[in-house]
């Protein structure tokens, strides 16, 4: 009897050390691995997707019209995808980028966040690279449109890096005028008070 | 030794600093000796000075060998640094100056919340009133203390010995500005814009030195460290503690040089000299 539980007890082990590695290990595995499944699923959905138009005869829908930057990169170049691969995947191709920066020291160019940055930049009417708090920049295009917040430019610069004299930046040498601070607080003071006195009324 | 005894007394050109230099328990400023500083420093128990006798050839450096883009880092390296205090000059604050350059960082005026990655500290000798100035910035500890609180596994430390923050997973806790000895880490209490674009900020997340991580993967030396060979006294020593042949292993092989708070034990990588 202890036998027959014993080898029970065996058998039952196996099959769920069995049943844990066809289904459990996919689970666990890598990003990189899932975003190559993504790449793969979006390359054949986009073979079907042109099957279809050509199909159906249909045009290809405009990219201009699913938001306002869409397109190759500013800079004349190619992008390290097809768009339609870029579009559906970038949010994977970055976070698996991400991490092998940060954690591993790899900064190749491939999926960089610099590197779209750089090439996906867009010049305001003023000439200068504008910032993702502008409504024209090329992540703002799709993301306004689908309305998904971008955390990425909390901490990322949202524009390729202009040179200019950093000399502003140093808080130890004393640059500015104790006058220049006290207008400074004259001015933050002036602001909040007239925000405070403009909600005092508003509750009057 | 409680922490609470370990405060650092600012230099005077650094008075914006989030740093306080009061005890927490007792709420009066305490002047550093320099025994208490150097307290559980097996090397400092000597009190040997080889002041005169010490050159180190920080031109020429021993920088980061250039890595492929595409290889990892691993822990065959270690990178480390060495400071030697006699060469850093009291009013000169060239190595903040490049710090907050070239990671973009800079404060509000307001000492109590402003960010700071490095800072110049003064202690002071009470009997022969004799006063060091040296920088001081996250140490890169091999056991960081950082680490060890950080709830999300945000802060954690590269193969190669620096130690980070990923922000992506940072909540701003700030258990880790607590856990530090050296008070190196600060708050992002305000909002950033325009950073360079190879250091992230932005707020609601604890920073601290990265060790320009960013230079060391390209195998160039940390601003700082460039900076103070280039236009200061050449004070600061950056290279991999790991290969025996480097400079700075010779160097620290051959000279007596202090960890600050070695009695924690967390083998630090910016190692001190003629403090």
């Amino acid at each position: 009897m202890k036998r027959a539980v014993l080898a029970m007890g065996v058998l039952g082990l196996a099959i769920f050390s069995a049943v844990q590695m066809t289904f459990v290990a996919p689970v666990n595995a890598g990003a990189q691995q899932l975003t190559e499944f993504r790449i793969a699923q979006a390359a054949s959905d986009n073979n079907k997707s042109d099957k279809d138009t050509k199909a159906s005869g249909k045009t290809k829908p405009d990219a201009a019209k699913l938001g306002t930057n869409h397109g190759s990169a500013v800079n004349g170049g190619e992008c390290i995808r097809p768009t339609k691969e870029m579009r559906k995947n970038h949010m994977d191709m970055i976070l698996h980028k991400r991490d092998e920066t940060m954690y591993k020291g790899i900064r190749t160019k491939d999926a960089s966040l610099k590197q779209c940055i750089s090439c996906h930049a867009i010049k305001g009417d003023e000439g200068t690279f504008i910032k993702a708090t502008d409504p024209k920049h090329f992540c703002r295009g799709c993301h306004d449109q689908v309305a998904v917040r971008i955390d990425c430019f909390d901490c990322h610069a949202s524009r390729p890096e202009v040179k200019k004299d950093s000399a502003h930046l140093n808080p130890h040498q004393k640059r500015l005028s104790p006058f220049a601070l006290v207008q400074d607080k004259k001015a933050t003071a002036t602001a909040l008070n007239s925000f405070l006195g403009g909600q005092a009324n508003d509750k009057k | 030794m409680t922490r609470n005894n370990f405060d650092f007394s600012e230099a005077g050109g650094c008075g914006t600093s989030s740093c306080s230099c009061k005890s927490q328990d007792t709420g009066k400023a305490e002047d550093v000796t320099k025994r208490d500083f150097l307290k559980g420093s097996a090397y400092a128990a000597g009190g040997i000075s080889l002041t005169s006798a010490l050159t180190l050839f920080t031109f020429g450096g021993s920088p980061a060998q250039a890595k492929e883009d595409e290889t990892a880092i691993s822990s065959k390296q270690r990178w480390g640094m060495l400071i030697d205090a006699d060469k850093c000059g009291d009013d000169c604050d060239t190595c903040v100056s490049a710090c907050s350059e070239e990671n973009g960082w800079k404060n509000t005026g307001n000492p109590l919340t402003d960010t700071i990655w490095i800072r110049k500290i003064k202690v002071k000798n009470p009997e022969t009133e004799h006063e060091t100035t040296m920088p001081l910035m996250c140490l890169h500890c091999e056991k960081p203390p950082c680490v060890d609180v950080c709830p999300t596994g945000a802060s954690f430390r590269r193969d190669d010995g620096i130690v980070l923050v990923d922000r992506h997973i940072c909540i701003g806790c700030r258990y880790c500005m607590m856990a530090c000895p050296y008070k190196a880490r600060s708050f992002a209490h305000e909002a950033v814009e325009d950073q360079k674009e190879h250091a992230p900020r932005g707020i609601g997340c604890v920073e601290s030195c990265t060790l320009c991580v960013h230079k060391i993967d390209k195998g160039e030396q940390p601003a700082c460290v460039s900076a103070c060979s280039k236009s200061a006294g050449g004070a600061m020593l950056f290279g991999d503690l790991n290969d025996p042949e480097s400079e700075i292993s010779q160097t620290i092989k051959k000279y007596a040089t202090t960890q600050m708070r070695a009695d924690l034990g967390l083998n630090v990588g910016v190692r001190y000299q003629n403090i």
